[in-house]
């Protein structure tokens, strides 16, 4: 029924605008050129709500935190709960702003944990995460029944990525629909914290220093975010940036080099290898002072 | 003045035809990723007109396998590229008949942009949609 509404609302709308882009026609040819930069305008930033960020219609992109937690799995380290939010701490968040970042800090605890087999803790974080949608206006995103549906899948740790996986695309998408770029960004931002506090936490005890490496390869993914979040005159992401200062400070330090080689394609298959080299440089001083700088920064997410 | 109040009554109409519209190609971008992709929850989503670029950096970790997709609503009228940070091209969909989807095999990690522009051959504006998902 409701999809039947928006048909015909949309198509009213384009009916509407041929009407008014005939009516137009004769007008000069100054008028037309602006209606074509109007008509060429991103359409996220057409929308006056009071707390929308103007990212200048940029498009951004952070590791998966899934990605992480998996790749935290395969350097073989051992779970430690200590790492995650504690579920209790969702009673502090009463603002759209905390609730935002750590509905992606608690997806992040969720990829963790569940990777881990730690079942019935897993469930208490897709619980909360459940409870900040609620807080967000964004239950209508996903059917009722994707908690039932994780808990009878909870032993399947694939199906369980992958509809987590799922439900952070819809709702991303969902934000991206309602042009609500800000609180997809926090979302994004306190997602990739969590994964952050996470490797720098955990990169002493792996011998291999992959971690580390993994570490080091993220600096223009949070140097990218710090720019997007400075251009927002919020308040509270002003606030948030600041404290993202040491951290970009202390990413500063990692040097990271690179050589190109030619990838392979394989049009059959329709694959391409790429075989590039990338050599990161990161000292454990520096990983030292990212652990700080993150933990720092995540206490002020979290807390 | 009736004219200025006109075009953005459209403008408004027009962004909310544009929303419903990336709805349904984000939606119909989901068949290019079966079971075996993970997808990296997010939506690159931008509305095109003319000879506009989409682009952004995205991180490829090293031993794992990617599959982007690219989708406008309309077939092969996409073309994405994948550069690398010197801006060398690692990959043209232009050059696989505008293939709306390519999986990559990443030996390396590198920080990698992304490129979406309309083939004008195609269409002229609609939204770009893309999808990345992975495999370890």
């Amino acid at each position: 029924m409701s999809k039947n509404i928006s048909y015909l609302i949309n198509t009213l709308a384009v009916l509407i605008l041929v009407v008014i882009f005939v009516q137009c026609s004769d007008d000069s040819h100054q008028d037309k050129e602006k209606a074509k930069d109007v008509e060429a305008v991103d359409v996220s930033n057409h929308t006056a709500k009071s707390n929308i960020l103007n990212f200048d219609g940029e498009l951004f992109s952070v590791p998966s935190p899934i990605q992480s937690a998996s790749l935290i799995k395969k350097s073989g380290l051992d779970y430690n709960a200590d790492l995650v939010n504690n579920v209790a701490n969702i009673d502090n968040y009463n603002s759209a702003f905390k609730q935002s970042l750590n509905l992606g800090v608690y997806g992040a605890d969720f990829a963790y944990i569940s990777f881990y087999g730690q079942d019935q803790a897993s469930l208490k974080y897709m619980k909360n995460i459940r409870e900040l949608m609620e807080e967000l206006d964004l239950s209508s995103v996903v059917d009722k029944n994707i908690s039932q549906r994780m808990s009878d899948n909870i032993d399947n740790q694939d199906s369980l990525m992958a509809m987590s996986s799922s439900l952070f695309r819809k709702i991303d998408n969902y934000l991206k629909n309602s042009d609500r770029l800000d609180v997809s960004v926090l979302i994004l931002t306190g997602g990739f914290i969590e994964s952050l506090y996470f490797s720098s936490n955990l990169a002493k005890l792996d011998k291999s220093g992959a971690i580390a490496s993994l570490i080091g390869q993220e600096k223009q993914t949070f140097i990218t975010l710090v720019h997007l979040l400075s251009k927002s005159d919020d308040q509270n992401i002003s606030s948030l940036v600041e404290k993202m200062k040491g951290l970009e400070a202390a990413f500063e330090q990692v040097t990271i080099s690179y050589e190109f080689a030619r990838p392979v394609t394989d049009p059959i298959k329709k694959t391409t290898r790429i075989t590039s080299k990338t050599k990161v440089e990161i000292s454990d001083k520096t990983v030292d002072e990212i652990l700080l700088n993150t933990a720092s920064l995540r206490t002020f997410i979290t807390e | 003045m009736k004219t200025r109040a006109l075009l953005l009554f459209a403008t408004i109409l027009f962004a909310n035809y544009a929303y419903s519209q990336c709805d349904e190609v984000a939606r119909s971008s989901e068949k290019y990723f079966d079971k075996e992709y993970v997808s990296d929850g997010q939506t690159y989503r931008a509305l095109l007109v003319d000879d506009q670029v989409a682009e952004f950096t995205t991180l490829f970790f090293g031993g794992s396998t990617y599959r982007l997709s690219a989708n406008t609503g309309t077939e092969k009228g996409i073309v994405f590229t994948v550069r690398d940070q010197n801006r060398n091209v690692l990959f043209s969909s232009s050059d696989f008949e505008n293939a709306p989807y390519w999986d990559f095999v990443v030996e390396n990690t590198l920080d990698c942009t992304i490129e979406a522009h309309l083939d004008p051959a195609v269409q002229n504006s609609g939204c770009a949609v893309i999808l990345i998902g992975f495999k370890e």
